[in-house]
């Protein structure tokens, strides 16, 4: 008897240590972070194939000026080359001493969370301003095949910021499609600037062949954090084409 | 034959602490090094997110580039069928670094087989040139603009970029980090 509840007991505590081991990595798997470090995201998530295209308009909210880690968001998605995944993601970056968002064009590695690709623009905006995001792999054949292709514009002036990624190969076409809040800071209260205000992505649509016509995409609310919690002051509702991230009472 | 039942009593009894003991050190021993592995796993994340803090590793800005004399985006008023050319000074903000240098339109132009892929594309008609395509050290570059007789009027986004390849001590991998200057070319 005390054999068999040696082996019972040994088989229990070998069952949730592995349990526990898979889970772990699972979460750890979900997405990514730059650099290995501590981020949350807050927004939506689809899972699509043979995208080559992806474009949304979006908002500029007031600016989080006491945030204290790296704040950004961003349209964007995974492409896979062979061994390598990439996330390539057109962003608008947090800058609380200008109090404006500015933009920039990244693109990450996910093999070990660093940036492969990161441009700066001279172009930051305050709150109140339309924007157009957009993110393009090429399809086998193309001139461009192995690149990436981001942009973002303001939309009430015409100014933007594009270029083509060569630096790695990227995919032929897209597999996960993002819209996403993500910050390095986990205090709720830091983000007040953003309560009763939303950033709100609109007209997200998807095109899975050259020249193809857009297809609005409805994505799947997403709160997710590498480790630590992400304030649940912030939240995230998605329909047809549409992702809008909340705050109230940061 | 009391003896000899005493003997297979006790060395069956020997076996069976025997077995007991194999079992039980086999299971300390898995559950010992799977302990010892998911405490490596959390001690080295744990550590690397003590190491960066709150902070994500952003790259050293390289480059600053001034459009027509502008930091901010500038806009350049071209007639058609006309040729500007522009002011564009350009260095590097981190001693050493040799960037690339290049034009071009925010848009691919209409036709190409870019925007057969990419959502929007502007006109043909306008051409950009800069004198030098890498930089050094800080230096004043032309930028040249024409506008052809039928390009259509209006509000165009163009960017000069300078881009270069970096080691940065967060990671081991090179990065590719640049600046784009955006500027608008308003033909009338």
């Amino acid at each position: 008897m005390t054999s068999k509840a040696n082996i019972k007991y040994a088989g229990f505590v070998f069952g949730m240590i592995l349990t526990l081991t898979m889970t772990t990595n699972s979460a750890l798997a979900a997405s990514t972070c730059d650099g290995g470090s501590a981020c949350w995201q807050i927004g939506a998530e689809h899972t699509i194939s043979g995208i080559v295209d992806i474009n949304a308009d979006v908002n500029t909210p007031p600016v989080p000026t006491s945030v204290t880690g790296t704040t950004l968001y961003w349209i964007g998605a995974d492409t896979v080359q062979g061994t390598n995944k990439y996330l390539t993601q057109p962003e608008l970056l947090a800058v609380p001493g200008d109090n404006k968002w500015r933009i920039t064009l990244e693109s990450v590695n996910y093999a070990n969370g660093n940036d492969v690709n990161y441009y700066f623009s001279n172009m930051e905006y305050s709150s109140g301003k339309s924007m157009y995001m957009e993110d393009v792999v090429f399809p086998v054949g193309h001139v461009r095949a192995g690149q990436n292709f981001q942009d973002v514009e303001d939309l009430s002036v015409g100014f933007g910021a594009s270029q083509y990624f060569n630096g790695v190969t990227y995919g032929n076409s897209f597999n996960k499609m993002y819209a996403e809040l993500e910050s390095y800071d986990f205090t709720g209260s830091h983000f007040s600037a953003l309560n009763s205000h939303s950033i709100s992505f609109t007209n997200y649509q998807s095109e899975t062949t050259p020249g193809g016509t857009g297809t609005l995409q409805t994505l799947t609310a997403t709160k997710w954090a590498s480790s630590g919690t992400a304030p649940s002051c912030i939240t995230s509702t998605a329909g047809s084409g549409t992702i809008t991230i909340s705050a109230s009472g940061c | 034959m009391y003896t000899q039942k005493a003997k297979g009593e006790n060395e069956k009894l020997k076996m069976n602490i025997n077995n007991k003991q194999k079992i039980v050190i086999a299971a300390v021993l898995i559950m010992g090094g799977l302990a010892t592995f998911m405490t490596m796993n959390v001690m080295s994340t744990q550590s690397a997110v003590a190491q960066v803090a709150d902070h994500r590793p952003t790259p050293p800005e390289p480059f600053s580039i001034a459009v027509n004399g502008h930091n901010e985006p500038a806009i350049v008023t071209l007639k058609r069928g006309q040729t500007e050319q522009i002011d564009v000074l350009i260095g590097p903000k981190i001693a050493g670094i040799i960037g690339n240098v290049s034009v071009q339109s925010v848009r691919p132009i209409c036709g190409t087989p870019e925007a057969n892929v990419i959502s929007k594309c502007i006109p043909s008609g306008i051409t950009a040139f800069i004198s030098e395509n890498t930089v050094s050290a800080t230096k004043h570059m032309v930028l040249t603009i024409t506008a052809d007789p039928n390009m259509p009027s209006g509000f165009y986004a163009y960017e000069v970029t300078a881009d270069t390849t970096m080691n940065v001590p967060y990671q081991d991998t090179p990065i590719h980090v640049g600046n784009i200057s955006a500027f608008g070319i308003q033909v009338t």
